[in-house]
């Protein structure tokens, strides 16, 4: 391989390993529901009285019309539900899943795409476990109920926020009965 | 030619297969700032001092480039003459990242070396002025021109490699250790290239282990300078459980043909310097009442000395120090910081310590 080729060499792979397409929540979906489970993407329009409802229960501004939500069936039932959301980190966006039960409470949490310099460790299991059996009831901050993780607290707080965000989005959407 | 037109395609090919940025502002700005004021102990009064004042101003190009800086006044103005200010770039660098979990970035960037040359915004670490480990050990903010190879194997485990300018010979001296000598990425020497890394590994949640290192050259084609030369080897921890933080960070510094670099520039550089510090802080104000603001009472003990070893003359005990510093940090929300301290500063000598109250307020932002 000569010098020159290195510059290609990289590009080639930049072009096979980039995000996570939305093909994978099917496959999130079975990990959380069985292999039977199967997703349908659902569209909710919210009103601005919805929207302000909403940032006055989580008390923070969310940009709750970008986030997708998609209804999880089983045998003719719904499952759950899984939404899938954009949070931002230091500097770009972290993309994020947050599987919940028919009731509202987090089953689990995943980091689709992790974009920031520092802060990668967010995405460990370790971390990330610490959401499951939450609900709109719980605080979800770090420092309270959830654990930081040193040199990664900006992106641990951002998780936080969006999980907390989007358990109050799904009460929110469940008690409506719009799911 | 062929070759060229072959890259061309190649390389349209995979421009169209990039999925387009769905980010409606790919530009963000952000920052960090802090007032202190410091009284030492006796003295008439004391002062007040913006010390510093960062924007970030970021760039997503698309999904897998973008760019980061941070740009820093310090002591608010600049002028000519005898203004204390400074105005720097602490940071600017483009980053690929062709994979989710590796990449690349080049421009001015930050070694890794020891936890706060990192992660210097005010709320993130205790005490109204950084450690002294990281202002006479670790010269923070230690920034170079430089590029790099980043990535995290797992989740838990990351590295951080970069090839960076190394010190000027002649800003290395008896006090201050490495601080004088960076060149801040300002039309920097390449003569002698420094290779700096870092590991972190999370073996459980609430516990960061961290090791990094600096090594380079530093003669910059003097022959009179011989080998000169500087390594860093550090060590860092932090953890986290319930109310209770604790953070500890150890380094050595050798610096070889030290001899040389003071025949040449006489600032009585040592053969090795070395420091530490450990720190404890718990968050009292769940005890006293029910709210998400924090309130940490912290403790801070430190040691170190920039003349370890000395070659052809007598280390000073002036530079053996140990600074203790206790106070308070009041996190009202996340990302401001109001603090409150006392030190104590002392050295190896028979004189009694020179204490300094502090007090600031600092905020970041993203």
């Amino acid at each position: 391989m000569r010098f020159s080729d290195i510059p290609i060499l990289i590009l080639l792979l930049a072009g096979t390993a980039l995000g996570q397409s939305r093909e994978d929540i099917a496959e999130y979906a079975a990990s959380y529901f069985g292999d039977d489970v199967r997703v349908h993407p659902v569209e909710i329009t919210l009103s601005s009285v919805d929207a302000a409802l909403l940032s006055k229960r989580s008390g923070a501004r969310h940009a709750w019309n970008k986030v997708d939500v998609w209804k999880a069936e089983k045998g003719g039932k719904t499952a759950g539900v899984l939404m899938v959301d954009n949070v931002k980190g230091k500097a770009r966006p972290i993309t994020y899943l947050v599987a919940f039960d028919t009731a509202g409470v987090i089953l689990a949490m995943e980091v689709l795409a992790y974009r920031e310099s520092h802060g990668g460790e967010v995405r460990s299991p370790l971390f990330l476990e610490q959401f499951a059996e939450k609900s709109h009831r719980d605080a979800l901050t770090v420092g309270k109920d959830i654990r930081n993780i040193s040199g990664a607290t900006i992106s641990s707080r951002a998780l936080a926020r969006g999980a907390r965000a989007l358990a109050i989005y799904v009460q929110y959407l469940q008690e409506g009965q719009r799911l | 030619m062929k070759h060229i037109t072959t890259v061309s395609f190649l390389f349209l090919l995979i421009a169209a297969a990039l999925p387009a940025n769905a980010q409606e502002s790919p530009t963000t700005v952000g920052g960090y700032g802090e007032l202190h004021y410091n009284e030492p102990e006796g003295s008439a009064g004391g002062m007040l001092d913006f010390h510093r004042f960062v924007i970030y101003l970021n760039h997503e190009f698309n999904d897998w480039i973008s760019f980061a800086s941070e740009t820093e006044i310090e002591h608010t103005y600049v002028a000519g003459g005898d203004a204390p200010g400074e105005l720097s770039i602490e940071q600017a660098y483009i980053e690929l990242r062709p994979w989710d979990a590796y990449g690349f970035r080049a421009g001015i960037v930050l070694p890794p070396v020891g936890i706060i040359n990192q992660y210097h915004e005010p709320p993130t670490f205790h005490g109204v002025e950084r450690p002294n480990f990281h202002k006479n050990i670790i010269p923070t903010t230690w920034r170079e021109a430089g590029i790099g190879f980043f990535g995290a194997p797992t989740h838990t485990l990351g590295f951080q490699v970069y090839a960076v300018s190394s010190f000027k010979p002649s800003g290395l001296s008896a006090g201050s250790g490495l601080r004088g000598g960076r060149q801040k990425g300002a039309e920097s020497s390449t003569r002698n290239m420094g290779l700096t890394g870092r590991v972190d590994y999370m073996p459980v949640l609430g516990l960061s282990l961290g090791a990094s290192f600096f090594t380079g050259g530093v003669s910059m084609g003097n022959e009179a300078l011989g080998d000169a030369g500087v390594t860093v080897l550090a060590g860092d921890v932090r953890y986290a459980i319930g109310n209770l933080q604790l953070r500890g960070e150890a380094a050595l510094i050798s610096v070889a043909d030290a001899d040389k670099i003071n025949a040449v520039y006489q600032n009585s550089v040592a053969d090795q310097m070395n420091g530490f510090y450990a720190e404890a802080a718990y968050n009292v104000l769940p005890h006293l009442a029910e709210s998400a603001q924090q309130l940490f009472v912290f403790g801070r003990y430190e040691m170190y000395n920039t003349q370890a070893e000395v070659t052809g003359f007598e280390a000073m005990d002036m530079y053996d120090r140990t600074d203790v510093t206790v106070g308070l940090t009041w996190l009202p929300t996340g990302n401001v910081a109001i603090k409150m301290d006392y030190q104590l500063f002392d050295d190896a000598r028979d004189l009694d310590g020179r204490g300094q109250f502090n007090a600031g307020i600092g905020y970041a932002f993203f």
